[in-house]
């Protein structure tokens, strides 16, 4: 009996450190790297909620009609490894432009929420190199918010849309170069996937208010 | 018949692993984490507990589903190892591709490593409750620090992302190095990774209550030569009348490998057919 005992409170010993060990690992894998800013699919919840509830399962990666979700690869950050971002290098998102949110649909978890209104929301911010640009204006055709990228007009108001732009004043050597309009931009990235010359970036947005 | 069996199992393996691949390739949301049917969301036991504890709430739309596998996994108990499993699918290839260049010169190495992982295994004794025991500590890990760890570290996580990455994306991800740490264990430990898989693990722990389609040794037949119990990859000993359906996972071997076909799949076997006399 008193051997049974000691054998049963041995293994106990051997039973808690190796679950205390696993817990350690765990909260030291979780402190490691800073949190970063992403630029996460429609309708995800705030940074931290997001992180503790995504399953990384990637379904949102594999309905997105454009491909334009990838999950991050191994990095610092260990608690967001796996997790969804927006990545321009193979696409936009098409939520403002065609209502998609399919991965937000298909979210099992619901980390990223569905039921977004999408007029209000903004996922990331847009920077151009406008000493790179050559007024091709593919980022104008391409932006589903008018208003997002203007052109400047000399005249006055600055112009919203490509057709009023008079073409003397949009040639490749042009001193006047579209910019974008922070108030309005969503940050889809489709102007930055389409851009021809690669000059176009996609920015998390570092304060968002949620 | 049992032939059958053991060929439409290999086939299955091989038809989910490229059903995944061709869900992703037509946007259909289809992984080895989750299926999402609408209404119904199946996800993975141990990916809803784990989002459950780090976001300290009952995750209530994934209940439905959880209830759903809950209750295949008590008809068919954790046939998943055996049957769907990438992780053991990859495993078994890696074996297969790498033990003929591992025969010949450095046949001494090798039995170096099967003498080494024996006196690691005599010595450390691990067993299935040493990996109950890490996934409590997970558990209770990912509770404290609201952080789903074991999702980014499971192998067929791991290779149902690759998976899918290859087919949106058509390139494959660093983290595949993490399938480096079951392929450590399965070298260094004698019961390999399966002890310490928290996913195997829980879904054992659900297959408790499995009393259907069990394997039973007809006593009247049997030769009594072992050759079930060795041959079983997750250590049940069957000829000894026991049936462990916390560990056993339908891959039906034991049919397979007895050659005087006294072991049978019943579907409902009544008590007495349980214990050999």
């Amino acid at each position: 009996m008193h051997n049974l005992e000691l054998i049963t409170r041995r293994k106990f010993f051997r039973y808690t450190i190796e679950a205390g060990l696993t817990a350690g690992l765990i909260g030291g894998l979780s402190v490691i790297g800073s949190a970063g800013s992403y630029v996460r699919p429609p309708g995800a919840l705030p940074p931290s909620d997001f992180t503790s509830r995504c399953l990384r399962c990637s379904i949102c990666s594999e309905v997105c009609p454009t491909r334009a979700i990838s999950l991050l690869d191994i990095m610092w950050d260990i608690r967001n490894i796996s997790t969804p971002v927006i990545d321009p290098a193979f696409g936009g998102c098409v939520a403002w432009q065609k209502g998609c949110l399919r991965c937000a649909q298909s979210c099992p978890s619901g980390a990223l929420n569905s039921a977004v209104d999408l007029s209000r929301l903004k996922i990331g911010r847009v920077r151009l190199k406008q000493e790179a640009c050559v007024n091709c204006m593919v980022c104008f055709q391409r932006c589903p918010v008018e208003g997002a990228v203007l052109f400047p007009n000399p005249a006055g108001e600055p112009f919203t849309r490509e057709r009023d732009v008079p073409t003397r004043l949009k040639l490749v050597d042009s001193i006047l170069k579209p910019y974008i309009n922070l108030e309005l931009c969503v940050g889809c990235g489709l102007c930055v996937h389409y851009c021809p010359p690669k000059i176009m970036f996609l920015d998390p947005i570092e304060k968002q208010q949620w | 018949m049992v032939n059958d069996l053991a060929k439409l199992r290999h086939y299955w393996q091989r038809l989910v692993v490229i059903a995944v691949v061709m869900a992703a390739w037509w946007q259909l949301p289809v992984t080895f984490c989750a299926v999402d049917l609408g209404m119904l969301r199946l996800v993975c036991p141990l990916g809803f507990l784990e989002c459950c504890l780090s976001t300290k709430t009952v995750v209530t739309r994934l209940l439905p589903g959880f209830l759903l596998i809950t209750g295949l996994v008590v008809v068919l108990g954790r046939a998943f190892c055996a049957w769907t499993c990438p992780a053991r699918m990859a495993g078994k290839a890696a074996d297969y591709l790498v033990s003929p260049a591992l025969r010949g010169p450095t046949e001494k190495a090798r039995s170096a490593v099967v003498r080494f992982r024996q006196r690691l295994h005599d010595s450390t004794k691990l067993s299935w409750s040493d990996g109950l025991a890490l996934t409590a500590g997970l558990f209770l890990g990912i509770g404290l620090f609201s952080f789903p760890a074991y999702s980014i570290f499971c192998p067929v996580g791991v290779l149902s992302r690759n998976l899918i990455e290859l087919a949106t994306h058509f390139r494959l991800r660093w983290d595949l190095i993490f399938l480096g740490i079951p392929l450590a264990a399965g070298l260094l430990f004698a019961l390999g990774w399966k002890c310490a898989c928290p996913a195997g693990l829980i879904l054992g722990v659900l297959a408790e209550g499995n009393r259907t389609l069990q394997p039973v040794v007809q006593s009247e037949s049997c030769a009594m030569c072992g050759r079930c119990v060795k041959n079983c990859d997750f250590g049940v000993s069957l000829h000894k009348g026991e049936y462990d359906s916390f560990a056993c996972s339908k891959c039906l071997k034991c049919l397979r490998d007895c050659e005087r076909q006294a072991v049978r799949l019943k579907a409902w076997p009544r008590s007495d057919q349980k214990t050999r006399q």
